[in-house]
């Protein structure tokens, strides 16, 4: 799927009012939760990694080609809150929003 | 439980008071003082401790500093570098409970690991009434309370299921703090689950918040009703953001306290374990995944008998083993903030 055909699926899942605000978060852009004090935070591979092997567990695969998040904001009262559409292989696997 | 309290920072901050605070502190547990020492000197010290005793840090970070995390979500947070709207760090007291260098138990660590934050020096006798109140051995009240905004309903059903209460879910809009039964229905009850919004900036985050789409935010509970409910022997879970923030708003409020910080506020009127996020927690669509679904995992471990210190790094491991079982690579940075920012305050050796 191209980024535009990730952005438009997942608009279908949100009010309109935030259809504009969409912005597209691929697996290159991964962070890890490393010590701020931490001169060598590591990649997101060898976290993960750890906490695989912390766990006794293997690494899960990486979510597929057509695979995105797609990040909608609105601003209100609480500040800028957000409404994310994990999509995995093509399909909207979560929504997920700020508590 | 082994009791991590920097003495010379209570002496100074509490002067001619000090030695009550002290000796309530002593009636908890050994005192380790960590007079002078930074993070990394105390995790050094706890680590020394046999693995399975837990650990209870007093006071607030001014007195025993926290971890600060990076936040694994910033990307998805911020619109632009610095972006005061998303959560730049993460402070955590998680890794206390792990092992100097192991980076992955800095998110599922094997100690149990909790702290009761005091406030500002005025408030010392409500901190001592704290103290006081979790040391003792209490019978968790019947009865139970549940509280979510409106968009949050199936998840916060799913987590009532978990805690096997069967009282109605409150959920806001349409009620609000002027309700005025609301604080009779919060009143005395044992377990108590509330998945409403927080704010990370005062004033507002002396409140939570009910939502629904289209609608206006509204104050669906505060902190001021909390502090008036009776809640002595109750376990509070909280899934919502920002419940364990206090780290200041250096622009703004000075103190937090049990007038503006709602974990707090339960603490004071009497919670045995309270367990929250330092930060913005992720709500998914059920109550299985990411802040919802720890509280879910922390809930059944209680009810199989666990102590509360023992359930949340229980619920850590098995969210995150779930994670790495039925997930992708790329859905472990909203399980990792999750894990990061999950605090327990109260007696981490509490049960239900």
């Amino acid at each position: 799927m191209t980024d535009e055909e990730l952005l438009n699926l997942a608009r279908t899942r949100v009010p309109k009012h935030l259809h504009d605000t969409a912005k597209l978060i691929k697996r290159e852009s991964r962070l890890t939760p490393h010590l701020l004090a931490s001169k060598e935070p590591g990649t997101p591979k060898s976290f993960d990694e750890a906490m695989a092997a912390e766990l006794g567990k293997k690494l899960p695969p990486p979510a597929g080609e057509d695979s995105a998040d797609v990040v909608f904001h609105e601003e209100g009262r609480l500040g800028r809150r957000l409404t994310v559409v994990q999509i995995r292989n093509g399909k909207v696997a979560n929504i997920l929003k700020h508590g | 439980m082994n009791i991590v309290i920097n003495v010379t920072g209570v002496k100074s901050k509490y002067a001619g008071k000090a030695q009550g605070l002290l000796d309530a502190a002593a009636a908890l547990g050994p005192l380790m003082d960590v007079s002078g020492l930074d993070t990394a000197g105390i995790h050094e010290k706890i680590a020394a401790l046999p693995p399975v005793e837990s650990v209870l840090i007093v006071g607030g970070y001014d007195l025993v500093p926290t971890f600060l995390l990076s936040n694994p979500t910033l990307n998805v947070e911020q619109n632009q570098e610095g972006d005061a709207a998303a959560d730049q760090d993460i402070p955590s007291d998680g890794p206390y409970g792990g092992t100097p260098g192991n980076t992955a138990q800095q998110l599922v660590p094997t100690r149990p690991v909790a702290r009761v934050p005091d406030g500002p020096a005025a408030a010392l006798d409500d901190f001592l009434a704290v103290l006081r109140g979790i040391a003792g051995r209490l019978n968790t009240p019947d009865g139970a309370f549940q509280e979510a905004a409106q968009e949050f309903e199936q998840p916060a059903l799913d987590v009532a299921q978990a805690m096997q209460i069967t009282v109605p879910l409150i959920e806001s809009p349409p009620v609000t703090d002027a309700d005025t039964t609301l604080p009779a229905k919060v009143h005395d009850k044992g377990r108590i689950h509330i998945l409403l919004h927080g704010a990370n900036f005062s004033p507002d985050w002396a409140n939570l918040w009910g939502h629904a789409s289209g609608s206006p935010w509204v104050v669906g509970l505060s902190s001021e009703i909390l502090r008036h409910a009776a809640l002595v022997g109750s376990v509070v879970a909280f899934s919502s953001c920002y419940a364990a923030m206090i780290d200041l708003d250096s622009n703004n409020a000075p103190v937090r306290d049990a007038t503006n910080q709602v974990s707090m506020a339960c603490l004071l009127s009497g919670a045995k374990t309270v367990f929250a996020v330092t930060r913005s927690n992720w709500i998914g669509s059920t109550g299985a995944v990411y802040g919802p679904g720890l509280v879910t995992q922390v809930w059944e471990g209680l009810l199989s008998g666990k102590t509360a210190g023992q359930a949340l790094i229980d619920a850590k491991r098995q969210l995150a083993s779930d994670a790495m079982t039925s997930g992708t690579q790329d859905d472990l940075p909203y399980v990792y903030k999750t894990l990061a920012q999950a605090q327990l305050y109260g007696n981490p050796e509490a049960t239900l």
